[in-house]
């Protein structure tokens, strides 16, 4: 069984403790928030995700069975709730871009735009929502492509593409945004 | 040379670069089911407002008589009543953290020494927000730096009790090997 960093707290919320709920969101509030904001790039749309995820976290404790971290599985619960939303903006299409990338067209693997992790976060709002998502549940969130493809109901193989491509977009907004 | 792979991962924790607003966990509390921890009171209005008035005297003797700890937040509360909440809760967190760290001091009694005088800073620069808080003509960037103030002394003292933690169990045989 997974060694929780926070198992006293988290049994504490499990027995309707508010100071212990207040003490997790105050540990959590921010990472999560970050990570729904990466992905709907949308301040409102990323409160209210956070708002649901951590009233969904704390009303459905009982469920959370301590194989992975809390952390992980709020993680869980927020990025769900972040592609759910992407979703119902339609904005979560892969369709135009199902084609194996072709062999001519490997990603440019070098970084050469400084040691700054900002213009990278900054130029994920300019991606579009299909390359962001994968990028940003692959890059940032730490998930691998077999993780990502159940995540969002896609084959792995369109995972690995998706990342491929929208991080040579990624490089390429980037030095855009640096050159003009 | 690096690659973007490589940089994500050294500087993960500098990715985190938005805040959600202040007031979002105030959104999520009024939905939560009430505190477990505390008695439901259902007392007649003349009575709550009898205990009240006796609370508030009682408040106002103790806090003429201790130099921290309790605080009170009535002025607070007529400004904002979110963010008094709030601050009521970040003083419950620390008085909490304060406790555990001080059960820790056997262990490490130098650096628990260390630790004390590091939050003292923060409580102390928090006291001077909240004593210019009544005449300052923008109290609401005020409470603001107020809140932020608790919510630094709230993760130093998470860090320090874990530290002290580590310091006091045994060494992990399975991460040494």
């Amino acid at each position: 069984m997974y060694s929780e960093p926070h198992g006293a707290l988290i049994d504490r919320c499990l027995r309707g403790e508010r100071q212990a709920q207040f003490q997790v969101y105050h540990l959590y509030a921010k990472a999560m928030y970050n990570v729904a904001y990466r992905i709907v790039q949308q301040a409102q749309e990323a409160e209210d995700i956070l708002q649901e995820a951590f009233l969904d976290a704390f009303l459905k404790l009982g469920t959370f069975r301590r194989e992975s971290s809390f952390g992980s599985w709020l993680k869980q619960i927020v990025v769900r709730k972040a592609i759910n939303q992407l979703r119902s903006r339609r904005e979560l299409l892969f369709s135009l871009d199902q084609t194996p990338l072709a062999e001519e067209d490997p990603p440019d693997d070098a970084w050469d735009s400084g040691d700054s992790i900002e213009p990278i976060v900054n130029a994920l709002a300019y991606l579009p929502e299909g390359y962001r998502t994968v990028l940003t549940l692959y890059l940032f969130e730490g998930y691998d492509h077999e993780e990502i493809s159940q995540i969002l109901g896609i084959s792995e193989v369109t995972s690995r593409t998706q990342y491929a491509r929208a991080k040579k977009r990624l490089i390429d907004i980037i030095h855009n945004r640096t050159v003009s | 040379m690096m690659n973007l792979e490589d940089l994500v991962n050294k500087k993960r924790e500098d990715a985190d670069i938005v805040h959600p607003s202040p007031h979002l966990w105030n959104r999520i509390e009024s939905q939560l089911p009430a505190d477990s921890t505390k008695p439901k009171l259902n007392w007649p209005p003349l009575a709550v407002a009898a205990s009240l008035l006796l609370c508030i005297g009682i408040g106002y003797f103790w806090g003429k008589n201790s130099a921290s700890g309790t605080q009170s937040y009535a002025d607070i509360k007529a400004l904002d009543p979110q963010y008094a909440r709030q601050m009521a809760m970040y003083n419950g967190v620390i008085q909490e953290k304060r406790k555990t760290l001080a059960s820790l001091k056997a262990y490490q009694p130098t650096l628990y020494v260390t630790f004390e005088q590091d939050w003292r800073v923060l409580e102390k620069s928090y006291q001077e927000l909240r004593d210019t808080l009544p005449n300052h003509p923008n109290q609401e960037e005020l409470l603001k730096a107020m809140i932020d103030n608790l919510r630094w002394q709230s993760d130093l003292l998470e860090q320090q009790v874990r530290i002290l933690e580590n310091l006091k169990s045994p060494p992990n045989t399975d991460e040494l090997a």
